[in-house]
């Protein structure tokens, strides 16, 4: 670790040691499981450039700054972020902590939809197994395992399938920089079916250092859209790990158009014959912006197959990385894994790295992978002009249609269509950050 | 309506067309045939504003305009059209959406009031009969996973919405079979009226017999050597455009 990485993390876990308050007494394993993450990070520190991984995204300008654990504020502060009329099911969060008169959930025997704090006290021997002596990856897991305040507990019942998306929405109100640390699980029963949408806005300067862990049982299906919007001068670092069982799919959109770096970690385990997963991404850049998309999906069964597609759409000095890593395990004969990445540069200093990883132990496996990074179609613009559309109004077509081609797969069209709008206002005005970016009116 | 004249163009240091000249009435159909390589894309890329072509000698009048001033957007809501011989396909946008947008900048360029959804939508679906193309079409991407036939249909659909003054239709018959031929020719001599143009790119005889050009020009290195009736077009067919290039001089 270099000096300016050990020394921020020394100073990050002093000060949050001491911000750290609990509201209420915590059982003993919890205190445990905190001490745990909090010795992990101390050994682990904060990733730097000299690993693999991170190779790409440089934490150093975010490591000068002084975070403090997020402050409590009136649930009334967020009022901007979120919208009056609350669809069921939804929850948010402001500044790590469940905000329950800005959320409504509709308590029903098949969907438990809590916050975590509340799942520990009704779950206790569920969350301690999960909970303790865990696996900490790097230093921001490790983080948000000794930090995190609140978050989402949601279990769904085998067979369950209701009809509307759940939300969860993630709200930091920064003046000062301070950071919040949520955390959100997920239990899609045997043959249950759920579309849920994780959202991050905010005001201000902080880090986002969230997690989410899903899990999906034998013929479960999630659709889970992870929209990042954060303040244009946030910090945004998020791991989402999904383990899907036999039969199970999981598709995901991750959509990134916020912060100013922002990195996403999605790990996606096929751990079942037959599982199936359908990733995409979307990553937009204006100005300086960072965006940091990894996936590493992990066949371990036969029949397995997964399908990826991420883009990213780049203008002034703005920056994307996609890094797919794909492993095929020896059991996983019959498997399928397809990979693309195609990247948009709208500007000379714009910057895309795409890197595909695949590790394939089984020889009766089909995988494939294709990157472009590119600009404009010179052939379809003058197709567009030759019809008598204006070059800019050609350009905003061609830009919106590049990320449409990643909305297209969305399958609840109400939630297309928002995130359409909601793509189309960023790419049009991408000055306007915050509050610009509050997700469903109603 | 159309005055080119001494027309030379260049890509590159490389000359392609030589000192091309062509005057075309309003309602008149003109046909330019030629071998492959004898510069008769790049006459109809030019004439509609595409980049990379350099005019180093020439004029070219639209209705008593400079159209080589004149952007490639600017000369299409002015009246020109281009069926394109390989139609783009432009994942992402909806088919419908690049003809409403079309449409109505044509008509904002004319001083008329956009269309409404509801007119819109009707005379699309009149002039979809007229092409015979299917509706779902409408809903599809521009030209994604057409059929050959499918995508020409889509360029004389435009056409018809756009209602242009002066209609390019470059090798509009190639990669056609007989019925589609027909359609697309009925679709073209539907739009054919005194105050329109339309000129054919086309290296075979055969669209010839669907739609019936008043004048007939034969385009081969990048000149036009030979120009006439129609009955130009069938001495074509039976000898060959070898006959032609020898008795000009000019190397087959």
């Amino acid at each position: 670790m270099s000096t300016i990485h050990s020394e921020a993390a020394e100073r990050w876990l002093k000060d949050f040691q001491s911000d750290f308050s609990k509201s209420a007494p915590e059982s003993s394993w919890l205190q445990t499981s905190r001490r745990q993450a909090i010795a992990a990070f101390s050994t682990r520190g904060l990733p730097t450039t000299r690993m693999e991984s991170w190779k790409y995204t440089s934490l150093s300008p975010m490591l000068a700054t002084g975070f403090r654990l997020a402050p409590q504020v009136e649930d009334s502060a967020a009022l901007p972020y979120i919208e009056k009329s609350l669809p069921a099911n939804r929850m948010v969060f402001i500044n790590g902590r469940y905000a329950p008169g800005l959320s409504n959930l509709r308590d029903t025997e098949s969907l438990i939809l809590i916050p975590l704090t509340e799942a520990i006290s009704r779950y206790p021997q569920e969350l301690e197994q999960c909970m303790v002596n865990p696996h900490l990856d790097n230093g921001f897991s490790a983080l948000n395992e000794a930090f995190w305040q609140d978050g989402a507990y949601l279990r769904l019942a085998p067979h369950a399938k209701p009809d509307s998306p759940v939300y969860l929405t993630f709200v930091t109100l920064a003046d000062q920089p301070c950071v919040t640390h949520p955390r959100v699980m997920l239990f899609i029963g045997e043959n249950a079916a759920l579309t849920l949408v994780e959202n991050y806005v905010g005001k201000g300067p902080y880090l986002t250092n969230t997690q989410s862990a899903i899990h999906l049982e034998k013929e479960a299906r999630l659709d889970y859209l992870r929209l990042q919007c954060e303040s244009p001068a946030a910090h945004h670092i998020g791991e989402v790990s999904v383990i899907a069982e036999a039969g199970s799919s999981f598709q995901s959109h991750s959509i990134a158009l916020g912060g100013v770096l922002a990195r996403v970690s999605l790990s996606t385990r096929l751990n079942g014959n037959g599982a199936s997963c359908k990733l995409h991404g979307l990553m937009i850049g204006h100005g300086h912006q960072h965006q940091d998309e990894h996936t590493h999906i992990q066949h371990a069964k036969p029949d397995t197959s997964s399908e990826e597609h991420y883009r990213s759409i780049l203008d002034d000095a703005s920056r994307s990385v996609f890094c797919g890593r794909v492993t095929v395990e020896e059991g996983a004969s019959q498997s399928k894994a397809q990979q693309a990445s195609h990247n948009l540069l709208l500007s000379r200093e714009a910057e895309a790295d795409t890197l595909p990883q695949l590790e394939i132990f089984n020889d009766d496996v089909r995988c494939s992978h294709g990157a472009t990074v590119g600009q404009l179609d010179e052939t379809a613009l003058f197709y567009l002009k030759s019809r008598g559309i204006g070059q800019g109004e050609a350009i905003t077509m061609l830009t919106r249609a590049f990320a449409q081609v990643i909305l297209d797969s969305i399958i609840n069209p109400f939630l297309q269509e928002k995130l359409g709008a909601l793509i189309g206002d960023k790419l049009d005005k991408p000055q306007d950050g915050g509050a610009k970016h509050v997700f469903f009116h109603g | 309506m159309l005055e080119i004249r001494n027309l030379n163009v260049s890509i590159g240091d490389k000359p392609i067309l030589k000192g091309i000249d062509l005057h075309v009435k309003p309602g008149e159909i003109h046909a330019i045939m030629g071998p492959n390589g004898s510069g008769k894309s790049t006459l109809a890329q030019v004439l509609a504003g595409r980049e990379g072509y350099t005019v180093t000698e020439g004029e070219i009048l639209f209705e008593n305009k400079n159209l080589l001033e004149l952007a490639p957007e600017l000369r299409a809501r002015e009246g020109i059209f281009l069926a394109f011989q390989y139609p783009v396909e432009i994942p992402g946008v909806a088919n419908i959406y690049l003809l409403k947008a079309a449409i109505n900048a044509r008509r904002k360029h004319q001083g008329l009031p956009e269309l409404d959804a509801m007119d819109f939508l009707e005379l699309t679906k009149e002039k979809l009969r007229l092409v015979g193309m299917d509706e779902a079409l409408l809903y599809r991407p521009v030209n994604e996973g057409f059929s050959g036939g499918e995508k020409k249909r889509n360029e004389i659909l435009q056409m018809a919405l756009l209602e242009p003054k002066l209609a390019l239709l470059d090798e509009t018959d190639s990669g056609l079979d007989i019925d589609a031929l027909k359609t697309v020719s009925e679709g073209v001599n539907a739009l054919k009226n005194p105050d329109r143009a339309i000129i054919l790119i086309t290296h075979y005889q055969r669209l010839l017999d669907y739609i019936h050009p008043d004048r007939v020009h034969v385009l081969a290195n990048g000149r036009i050597i030979r120009s006439g009736g129609p009955e130009l077009a069938l001495t074509l067919e039976e000898r060959g455009y070898g006959w032609l290039e020898t008795a000009e001089g000019i190397p087959a």
